[in-house]
């Protein structure tokens, strides 16, 4: 017996067990990082393929449950901000406005794909890296038992963002901010999520632990609350519009990622915030150094369908 | 009428029927048992493509040519280049009158083959209909033709295939012919000609068209039409199940959480 099954909306049959295996992969590291996948997925299923514009609608569809899933699972684990993730999740959407615009405004200029590109690497370059290295010296620090902790003056950043109007206790994750800190952030988050075609994530984890100075646990649980948000808007929208969601491949991508992410979500509370993040960043990396080699090496083909990340 | 008009407009359709059927009997012959197995495909649950069999009985000692045609349908693609050292997407082109498949099987193999064949046959017969509109390059679209069949040849889409076509005995009629061809799975639902030519000394000496159609059936019909005709209903049914999975996945891998 073949265990190939067809997709209708993709128009193609695929192994239902590479499906559920990719699935699995992609949950699993979505709940231990609280990033949604769309990054690594997306990719797996061109390659799979999956025609790139039902591979990214499909693949947001699945997100909503591994993400719904895995925020569940943080949440009663206690790590879920609501309160910060709403503010978030509003700037998003502003932002994610914002940055269509901006798209058509790069398109007409035509240089848009280009920008796209050198975005997505740079971003993933910067993040990766200042993850990763933040990471192990906070790694090496917490190695040294004996050291002393001394209190030091807060940094310009501190008093800039302590200094903002409308204050605002975030009782979960330990913090008092300005509401429009993480609505401005948001905003930023949403407009570079626009433009790369992608959930945002893994830029909104950085943020949220760098910026927002939020815990890592806290960070995974919130980040995933948005995504889940942001994943239902953008299926409705791919459904209604584009009529690329492929229901039988969701299906069983989120089979595995639901299984997946809880799985990774119980990983994550077993490790060290440190730990995550630079498990996190080597990701990031490793994703950066594949999207370098495909802008370096020429492409088999010189001519491709539109859509896709 | 007076009778010397009615015999005039008499003589006139007599003449016009005969020259229609001469000229029909060049371009187009009798139909020489062109058959297909099966004549019709269904893309069910677990499709995967279909195997099909082409039978035919044709004038002996020629070159035998079948062509699988689908309907023809303008596309978008994007074209690749070099921006800053790095390969990206540098257009838009679109494609017109580009079959959604084409698959040319033959009797010769090899150079006896290209000799044969001539400029009415295979991609060079595409190439005279196929065009490219939009970002093109500025040395012309000879090299968008190749990369679109490069394209279509690795999706399975394209394909010419020398010696497909075997004789399987010689009958009163004529030879008998058979051609196997696996169908690929990313066919599309819609109506596929099969065009049997016979060539010999670079002339056109027979040819017949026969049709087969491919349709979604079971659940990949009930989801297509779901997804086309009602939308949004589509899209909320998406997204309910997959906030249902999640929920019904975290009770089920519930365990111990801090509320």
């Amino acid at each position: 017996m073949s265990w190939n099954i067809y997709l209708p909306i993709a128009g193609a049959s695929v192994n239902i067990f590479l499906l559920l295996g990719l699935g699995g992969v992609v949950g699993f590291l979505s709940g231990l990082f609280g990033v949604g996948g769309g990054f690594l997925m997306t990719p797996l299923l061109i390659m799979a393929g999956i025609p790139p514009l039902v591979a990214a609608a499909s693949d947001s569809n699945q997100i909503v449950a591994a993400s719904t899933s895995a925020t569940y699972a943080h949440y009663r684990m206690g790590n879920v901000d609501f309160k910060m993730g709403f503010l978030l999740l509003i700037g998003g959407i502003v932002g994610g406005a914002l940055g269509v615009q901006l798209i058509h405004i790069l398109r007409s200029m035509g240089n848009a794909d280009f920008v796209i590109k050198i975005t997505y690497v740079v971003m993933l370059g910067v993040v990766g890296s200042y993850m990763f290295m933040e990471s192990l010296q906070s790694l090496r620090k917490a190695s040294m038992a004996e050291k002393k902790v001394e209190p030091s003056k807060p940094s310009l950043y501190v008093r800039t963002v302590q200094a903002l109007p409308f204050q605002m206790k975030f009782t979960k994750s330990g913090v008092t901010l300005s509401i429009f800190l993480p609505f401005i952030l948001g905003v930023f988050v949403g407009v570079l999520a626009a433009i790369m075609g992608v959930g945002g994530g893994f830029i909104m984890v950085p943020i949220m632990v760098y910026m927002l100075r939020m815990p890592m646990h806290v960070v995974v649980g919130t980040s995933l609350f948005q995504i889940l948000f942001t994943c239902v808007n953008v299926t409705v929208l791919q459904a209604v519009e584009n009529h690329t969601v492929d229901l039988i491949l969701a299906i069983l991508l989120l089979l595995g990622s639901t299984i997946g992410a809880q799985f990774g979500a119980r990983l994550s509370r077993r490790l060290k915030g440190d730990q995550l993040k630079i498990i996190l960043a080597s990701v990031v990396l490793l994703v950066m150094v594949q999207m370098l080699f495909g802008l370096l090496l020429s492409p088999s083909v010189m001519l491709a369908y539109k859509g896709g990340h | 009428m007076n009778t010397r008009n009615g015999v005039r407009f008499v003589f006139v359709s007599i003449l016009a029927l005969f020259t229609m059927s001469l000229s029909c009997s060049v371009v187009l012959a009798t139909s020489r048992d062109l058959k297909l197995n099966p004549s019709e495909i269904h893309i069910r649950e677990f499709f995967q493509g279909a195997p099909m069999t082409i039978t035919a009985t044709v004038p002996p000692q020629s070159l035998y040519i079948i062509e699988i045609k689908g309907e023809s349908h303008a596309q978008e693609l994007l074209r690749k280049g070099r921006r800053g050292g790095l390969w990206m997407n540098i257009g838009e082109v679109k494609v017109q009158a580009a079959p959604s498949m084409y698959l040319m099987l033959t009797s010769e193999t090899g150079d006896s083959l290209k000799k044969d064949i001539g400029p009415d046959f295979g991609y060079a017969a595409l190439k005279k209909v196929i065009s490219f509109s939009g970002q093109l390059p500025k040395t012309g679209s000879d090299i968008l033709f190749e990369q679109f069949l490069k394209l279509k040849e690795t999706q399975g889409l394209y394909g010419i295939f020398p010696g497909a076509i075997k004789v399987k005995g010689t009958g009163t009629e004529g030879e008998k012919i058979e051609a196997k061809i696996d169908l690929p799975c990313n066919i599309t639902p819609g109506t596929y000609e099969v065009i049997l030519s016979v060539v010999k000394d670079n002339k056109l000496l027979e040819q017949e068209i026969t049709e087969f159609t491919v349709e979604m059936k079971g659940l990949p019909k009930l989801l297509s039409s779901l997804a086309f005709e009602h939308a949004l209903f589509y899209g909320s049914l998406a997204v309910i199940i997959a906030i249902v999975f999640g929920f019904l996945m975290g009770f089920v891998f519930g365990g111990k959480g801090a509320h």
